[in-house]
């Protein structure tokens, strides 16, 4: 026979039997003294004294018997591996019971006219259907997020029904995460009460939700499982027929959708790549399209393959957004029988500006054409004469440069600017963690110390190399050490045109912690440098950008890499990729009605979310915290202008591996805790209640007797305090 | 004192001795209880024993009527009243009990301190009406014994001897009472302000001594209320005012059934012994005022008929 207790905690309520103990005592201690005369009235015989002292000894021990009953009795202590008589008043075997239904796509997988997920729902509707009254059910979708479908746990059973019952319009997506649930599960079971405590895994046994090469997760998996007041047996069923049934279907998928830059202007080309699998038995022959907002792209059509079993393939579509906002690129297959049709097109995202806003800071405006710090500059990003530029350059003085600048600018550029103010290095700040880019250019006006003081800079300048008024080469880029996301083709070839570009003087860069240098001189020295802040980033250069520090500005790479520059320094600004579970959060510009404070957002699996508003500092952002699945979010713009943005949560590539978890693996798992494998689903409640039978099942609760227990005590009490108060056979 | 009087109403002070206390001396105190109580009476209530005529004294209150020498009205007019030989109706002796248990206070006075008001305003109402009274201290045996004697003066000797007496120590009673009884050998009237926390059967025998030579016995019970009721609940530690080292450990609650019952036996016994020697009784709670106890007294003595 074994014993336990459900609420451990109140064992601690068993001290309480002290407390008769220290009240005699403190009072004892604290008794008063009075002076009486009358003594011989008081005085008992030793017979009397002694009867008095056993009746106030059996009243102590009464009370704190009393105390230590009720206290037992709140810890709800159990005997396990009985049966009929004293169990029969106990209680019953009540039970808790987690359903974990497997979430993910593969659950939609057809074979023989139906699908795991009906099979499982069917499974998941006929347990609880077989539990009686006082039973109480939790149900959890696991999904890359566990969902709470029926959470906490429940009492009523027809609602539990009801809930799974709903669950059969719920398209899958993505994989599932099974230590994850499971860990789930037993946070919902310590809340319970019950004796019994059981949790069974509905799924199809794809080995990629079981994680079996996470064997950190499920040592503590089972370190969660060991804590718990009662721990569950765990029950694992797959349904879909298992290995043999995946390999019949063909089945492609397209995963690893991306696109080459994030923030595009219309017209700059752009290239939406994906990974095409064929998961399938034999080889795989697919159509692939291009889909812009989920309208086919004309003439974006590729055949894909033929893939032989288990093969990828890449596919690739080169494109031009025409028109600014948010923009949603799918890749789609098609063009033949698949029995999993949820992997069969994937996304991404993407930012369309009209104009890359950039903001230029001049801290040396010229008299004449071109001998300003930023004209070089300006007139490559945005030369004169283009209707129609990529990207739309501002320049302003130093005095100029106000915190209202900054508003609607995606990139800053600080040419030989010596130190900017209070007002205006905040506003840099505030700039840096909204996601804004910043190019910094030192040329000969520079206040070392409070550059130096600023804690965004990716490096300390220290003493300069080389006179500006002289002229003299000191160094030359040195393309061999390009590196980071925009300087590498500029290095390419054999005579890379920035490799000739001359510099009459430069600072010496000591990278912070956290920055990286892109590329360096051939000094040796560093050249540039990155680092990211807040959601932007800063560039820091070692000389300036004019003509004065040398020919950088006359180099025929000098316009492209700009440009690039400044689309990567706007990267802030690119949607970003974001894991289920994790916020999305959409920037709304132009800002929205001030009364606004929530926007709706269309979930993966066409449900209605809410993104709240948060406004702050003259910026306003949508957060939308609900991306329990992977997929499409898509959030619809207020009007004017109305649209939608979209944003793309990542799914878990290991969904397209369909095969099953090995025996062996399944063994390794079940190792040293009661988690057990049940390949015929109909069998399980039988095995289930023999279970609960057996070993440590068949628990019952014993706090009934310890209430009469506690009565009894309490009877006592009376009976003796009045016993006392009487003086019954003393006098 | 006339501040006081000020402040409070004057027929609270007349009747309320414990908030007399607070103007001074003892003699003081007996003064205003009896002045309240006299006034209550039609009679002396006390009568002496001589027949021998001695003089005619003017009537005053307090006098019996049947003194009045009706051929002397006829004469003059006024009122005389005989007086007898020795000046006296009585000689009356007062014991205070001075034992430890007599110092036990409550919330009232101490039973010592309201045994003693008691006898002096006893004492003070006795000498107005040229009754004598006597006073005998004592600790282990009687220590001194001040002579009955009516002179007004005298009153205020009975006071200092009284105020001067101290609480503490076990004397028991009952062997001062047979020493008294041997000692007074004119018969009068002994009055005992005492607990009588002595054994029953020794004190019973020792006032039956006192009543053997003839003496009148008075006895008022001085108790406190505590005593009679009991009303502690929480445990303490009780510590006996006559042996300093004894103490008990008591749970009230437990206690009390037990308690109530002996006292009450205790109390009855006492009672029942002392009036079956023809003996007076009177319980004198210190819970009651002076004056309320004296009046009870008295009245009830009158009512008997002297």
């Amino acid at each position: 026979m074994t014993w336990g207790v459900l609420n451990a905690a109140m064992l601690l309520g068993v001290l309480g039997a002290a407390v008769p103990v220290v009240i005699h005592l403190l009072n004892r201690r604290r008794d008063p003294i009075i002076e009486w005369g009358a003594m011989q009235f008081l005085e008992l015989g030793r017979r009397a004294r002694q009867k008095l002292k056993l009746t106030e000894m059996l009243l102590m021990m009464a009370r704190m018997g009393l105390l230590a009953v009720v206290a037992l009795a709140l810890a709800r202590p159990y005997l396990g591996g009985i049966s009929g008589g004293m169990g029969a008043l106990g209680g019953g075997a009540s039970r808790d019971l987690v359903i974990v239904i497997d979430g993910s796509a593969s659950m939609g997988r057809a074979t023989g006219g139906t699908t795991a997920r009906a099979e499982a729902l069917k499974g998941a509707r006929q347990l609880v259907s077989g539990l009686k009254a006082g039973d109480s059910v939790a149900v959890l979708l696991a999904g890359d997020r566990v969902r709470g479908v029926v959470d906490p746990s429940s009492f009523d059973l027809a609602k539990v029904d009801a809930a799974i019952a709903g669950l059969a319009k719920v398209n899958g997506r993505g994989s599932s995460d099974v230590p994850a649930a499971l860990a789930e599960a037993f946070r919902v079971l310590e809340r319970t009460q019950n004796p019994d405590r059981e949790v069974v895994v509905l799924g199809d046994g794809q080995r990629a939700g079981w994680r079996p090469g996470d064997l950190g997760r499920w040592n503590l998996v089972r370190d969660l499982h060991k804590r718990l007041p009662v721990p569950p047996r765990v029950w694992a069923v797959s349904f879909g027929g298992g290995a043999d049934g995946t390999a019949d279907a063909p089945n492609g998928s397209i995963s690893g959708v991306k696109v080459s830059r994030g923030l595009v202007t219309p017209g700059l080309p752009l290239t939406v790549s994906g990974v095409v699998e064929n998961a399938g038995p034999g080889a795989l022959t697919r159509m692939a399209e291009l889909l812009i907002d989920g309208v086919p792209a004309a003439g974006e059509a590729q055949v894909v393959g033929p893939l032989p079993a288990g093969g990828r393939g890449r596919v690739e579509f080169k494109t031009v957004m025409t028109a600014a906002g948010s923009h949603l690129l799918t890749i789609r297959l098609g063009g033949g029988e698949d029995s999993l049709a949820s992997d069969d097109e994937g996304s991404a995202a993407v930012e369309v500006a009209a104009a890359l806003p950039v903001l230029l800071v001049d801290g040396e405006p010229g008299r004449e054409p071109l001998s300003g710090e930023t004209d070089f500059l300006r007139a490559a990003l945005a030369p004169s004469g283009d209707d129609a530029p990529q990207v739309q350059a501002t320049v302003v003085t130093l005095e100029g440069f106000k915190t209202s600048s900054l508003q609607n600018k995606s990139v800053l550029v600080l040419a030989n600017v010596e130190r900017l103010d209070l007002d205006q290095s905040a506003a840099v700040a505030r700039f840096l963690d909204s996601g804004g880019g910043v190019l910094v250019a030192p040329g000969d006006r520079l206040d070392l110390a409070w550059w130096n003081a600023q804690s965004w800079m990716p490096a300390k300048l220290g003493e300069r190399t080389g006179d500006f008024a002289a002229r003299k080469v000191v160094a030359h880029p040195a393309p061999s050490t390009f590196t980071g996301p925009v300087l590498p083709p500029f290095g390419q070839g054999e005579s890379p045109a920035m490799g000739e570009a001359d510099l009459f003087a430069y600072r010496r860069l000591e990278p912070v912690a956290g920055a990286s240098v892109s590329a360096r001189l051939d000094t040796g020295e560093p050249w540039v440098v990155e680092k990211p802040q807040g959601r932007g980033r800063v560039l820091l250069l070692a000389g300036p950008l004019d003509a004065e520090g040398g020919t950088l500005p006359v180099n025929p790479d000098f316009v492209p890499l700009t440009h690039e520059w400044a689309f990567h320094l706007a990267g802030g600004f690119e949607p970003r990729a974001v894991k289920p579970g994790e916020p999305l959060v959409f920037d709304l510009n132009p800002l929205p009605d001030a009364s606004l404070t929530a926007l709706a957002v269309l979930t993966p699996g066409a449900e209605r979310g809410k993104a709240v508003v948060v406004r702050a500092a003259g910026v306003a952002r949508a957060r939308f915290e609900g991306t329990h699945e992977p997929g499409v979010y898509q959030l619809l713009l207020p009007e004017p202008p109305g649209g939608s943005a979209y944003a793309v949560v990542q799914g878990d590539d290991r969904e397209g591996d369909a095969s099953p978890l090995e025996p062996a693996e399944a063994g390794k798992l079940a190792e040293g805790w009661p988690l057990r494998f049940e390949a015929d689903a109909s069998r399980l409640a039988a095995e289930m209640s023999t279970a609960a039978q057996g070993g440590g099942g068949g628990r019952r609760e014993v706090w009934r007797w310890l209430v009469l227990a506690a009565l009894g005590a309490l009877c006592v009490e009376i009976y003796l305090t009045r016993r006392l108060v009487r003086g019954q056979g003393l006098a | 004192m006339a501040d006081n009087n000020a402040r409070t109403p004057a027929a609270e002070a007349a009747l309320d001795p414990s908030a007399l206390a607070r103007f001074g001396r003892l003699e003081l105190i007996a003064r205003l209880v009896v002045e309240g109580v006299v006034s209550g009476l039609h009679r002396s209530p006390f009568k002496g024993f001589s027949v021998e005529f001695a003089e005619h004294r003017q009537y005053g209150p307090g006098d019996e009527i049947r003194h009045i020498d009706w051929r002397a009205f006829g004469k003059t007019d006024r009122y005389f009243v005989k007086e007898y030989e020795e000046e006296t109706n009585l000689k009356a002796y007062l014991v205070v009990d001075s034992s430890g248990s007599m110092g036990y206070a409550g919330r009232t006075i101490s039973k010592f301190e309201y045994a003693r008001r008691l006898a002096a305003s006893l004492a003070y109402l006795m000498i107005s009406q040229r009754d004598a009274v006597g006073l005998i201290t004592f600790d282990d045996s009687i220590r001194a014994m001040i002579p009955a004697r009516s002179a007004p003066s005298h009153f205020s000797l009975v006071c200092k001897a009284l105020e001067e007496t101290k609480t503490g120590g076990e004397t028991p009673l009952s062997g001062i009472l047979h020493a008294l009884a041997e000692r007074i050998k004119r018969r009068g009237l002994v009055v005992i302000v005492s607990d009588g926390f002595d054994q029953v059967d020794e004190l019973s025998s020792a006032l039956q001594h006192l009543r053997h030579r003839r003496h009148e016995v008075l006895f008022l019970h001085t108790l406190a209320p505590e005593e009679e009721e009991f009303p502690f609940r929480r445990p303490g530690k009780f510590r006996s005012l006559e042996k300093l080292d004894h103490q008990l450990r008591v749970d009230p609650n437990a206690l009390r059934a037990v308690y109530l019952e002996r006292f009450g036996a205790f109390c009855g016994t006492l009672k029942a012994r002392i009036q079956g020697m023809d003996a007076d009784y009177h319980r004198a709670s210190t819970g009651e005022p002076i004056e309320t106890t004296l009046l009870d007294y008295l009245a009830s003595r009158s009512r008997r008929g002297g």
